[in-house]
């Protein structure tokens, strides 16, 4: 698909937010059809403009038959979806470049190879346009759950610098024209700046044990602070913490766990579901929770959980 | 010494560094903190004898800023005493630091020191070659300048060091490696610690005085990351916090505090005067037949103690 998408600026635009669907074959895919259920039931509830996915999306040895019949599941929606890779979904693939070619060929993943320079799989940047052409919404996915070459680094961050360096330069591109948009930042490992804002209190949501960010922070808050067009980001990875608030003026947002059979510390997470959020031009934006048992859920109604599965 | 910042070994085997951090001169009309500074250093000279002094910040501090920087180069011209410097944040209360300020740096024969490129921020970034007998590149010592407080977002944070340094100091260290060889190892010196020594104080990777707390940036800009992603990085040395000086192992670098060198009697509470809280310096020894690692690191106390700070059973920061 075209990295350009045309919306409807006279009205929010729709985003469904899924994360972490994990998808395998066990139990006799029972978890896997429970998700797939929860995935249509979002979509026909929501009916989203686009649909993000921060990653994880399988977590099997038949990774590459996951993506292919995801992708089917997907297209049939014919609704725009996006994706940035997490940690799981390499696990059993000796070369991401095969799960890469099946989102591709898939008619509606916006997905894309990107930025060469930047470190990973997947650096790239939609825009989303009004009518006559100018960016109102740049929308950024990172792939920060890739391994490092270097072994200094190998298990201490999978995001990198060169994020952050393709970030302000492909924005100084965007800006040339002189549109004015906002900018959203899709990836699947929190920042450590999630953490940071829930001490410093606010949040609304649940957040379950721990924080697993990376173990060195690569700077790519301090760079979207710096950029006073970035309004909001967005990741997965930690099941069950659902929380957002804002952090510097910036909304930092936790996907909702999608997968239907996630549990963390042995403790089930349910119910799992997706987020939906209605967004402005201006930046402003509404969230709530659709349900697995079909039901919607404001944030505001939900009670803030500190760790409730205690220590990892 | 201006423009030349190379240094070659010839046929040592060993390149001393004396780190010295911290002295605030204010004023040098009479015997006062000041002469005590600059007999210390005379006292490290003499009983170290190390080939380089590297002032990492709030040399001089007030409004006399000016005259004290030129007392203190013609102090280290007199006694041949080679020495770089990146500046503090207290070089800057009154205003950021001055072209006469960087005319006497750069005039001093034995003040090894740059401004640095005016695309970076900052007043002294700078690089310095150390070169071994084979003129070999071994060791990169880089000068960085913290400034001191910026608007991030209509709020006042903390300086940390910015895309533009971070983008400097990778793409300069490509083009010395092209030019040179690979293999030189970097080594940072500058005010302000990083957040990375708050983080590895917390998981108790340090050893030595924390007795204050850690003033570093509240916003980490990736400069750690982007010293790891480097490959090459040995160590990180700063000063800010007159009363720490641990030194911690994170991520295979050494993050090292100095040991205040100024005698100041600080305005702050808790800070320790006169001789309560020893001052001295941080020696760090490069080897050249094993430049890959820290040669050594120990802080030097005036009277000649030698504080190793090596961790103990039960040993606390």
């Amino acid at each position: 698909m075209n990295d350009t998408l045309k919306i409807d600026v006279s009205r929010p635009l729709k985003l469904l937010l899924l994360s972490d669907l994990h998808i395998n074959f066990r139990n006799g895919g029972k978890s896997r059809q429970k998700t797939e259920r929860l995935v249509r039931g979002a979509v026909s509830a929501s009916m989203p403009d686009i649909i993000a996915i921060t990653g994880d999306l399988a977590w099997c040895p038949d990774t590459e038959l996951v993506y292919r019949e995801f992708c089917e599941l997907m297209d049939s929606f014919e609704i725009p979806w996006a994706f940035c890779f997490g940690n799981h979904d390499r696990d059993f693939v000796k070369d991401p470049k095969c799960l890469e070619n099946i989102l591709e060929s898939s008619r509606y993943c916006l997905y894309r190879t990107g930025e060469p320079h930047a470190f990973g799989y997947g650096n790239y940047c939609i825009k989303l346009t009004d009518g006559g052409g100018n960016i109102v919404h740049a929308l950024y996915f990172f792939d920060n759950a890739w391994v490092h070459r270097y072994d200094g680094l190998s298990g201490l961050t999978c995001g990198s610098i060169s994020h952050n360096r393709w970030f302000r330069e492909n924005q100084h591109r965007l800006r040339a024209d002189g549109s004015k948009f906002c900018t959203w930042v899709f990836q699947h490992v929190p920042l450590h700046e999630y953490e940071d804002m829930w001490n410093a209190g606010g949040c609304v949501g649940a957040k379950n044990g721990k924080n697993a960010s990376a173990k060195v922070n690569t700077g790519l808050f301090c760079t979207l602070a710096e950029d006073s067009t970035v309004k909001g980001v967005f990741c997965g990875h930690d099941h069950g913490t659902n929380y957002m608030g804002e952090y510097f003026g910036i909304k930092l947002i936790y996907a909702r766990t999608t997968g239907c059979d996630q549990s963390k510390n042995g403790v089930v997470i349910a119910p799992c579901g997706a987020r939906v959020l209605e967004i402005s031009p201006d930046g402003s934006l509404s969230s709530r929770f659709f349900l697995e048992d079909g039901t919607f859920r404001e944030d505001g109604d939900l009670p803030v959980v500190e760790d409730v599965s205690g220590d990892e | 010494m201006a423009g030349n910042r190379k240094i070659f070994l010839g046929d040592k085997r060993f390149f001393k560094i004396a780190q010295i951090t911290d002295l605030h001169l204010s004023s040098f009309r009479d015997e006062g903190p000041e002469q005590k500074a600059l007999a210390l250093i005379e006292e490290i000279a003499d009983a170290e004898k190390p080939d380089l002094f590297v002032c990492t910040g709030d040399l001089a501090w007030r409004h006399d800023c000016e005259s004290c920087i030129r007392e203190f180069c013609r102090f280290m011209d007199e006694k041949k005493l080679y020495w770089s410097f990146a500046y503090g944040n207290h070089e800057r209360d009154y205003g950021p630091p001055t072209r006469v300020i960087e005319k006497y740096l750069t005039d001093s024969e034995y003040c090894i020191f740059d401004r640095g490129p005016d695309n970076v921020r900052g007043q002294s970034n700078y690089a310095v070659g150390i070169y071994d007998g084979d003129d070999r590149l071994r060791w990169i010592l880089w000068m960085l300048d913290n400034c001191e407080y910026m608007e991030l977002r209509g709020r006042k944070v903390c300086s940390y060091i910015d895309s533009s340094q971070i983008d400097w100091f990778t793409e300069e260290k490509k083009r010395l490696c092209t030019e040179c060889g690979d293999g030189a190892r970097s080594l940072f010196f500058f005010h302000i610690p990083l957040p990375e020594f708050r983080e590895a104080l917390d998981a108790g990777a340090a050893v030595g005085n924390r007795l204050e707390g850690i003033c570093c940036p509240e916003i980490n800009s990736g400069a750690f990351a982007a010293m790891l992603e480097m490959g090459d990085t040995l160590g990180v040395f700063v000063g800010h916090d007159h009363v720490n000086d641990f030194s911690a192992d994170w991520h295979g670098v050494k993050l090292c505090y100095g040991r205040v060198t100024g005698f100041c009697d600080h305005r702050r509470g808790g800070y320790p005067n006169g001789e309560d809280f020893t001052r001295g310096a941080r020696i760090i020894v490069l080897d050249r037949d094993n430049f890959r690692r820290i040669g050594d690191t120990y802080l030097y106390l005036k009277g000649g103690k030698i504080e190793r700070q090596e961790r103990k059973e039960g040993g606390k920061a």
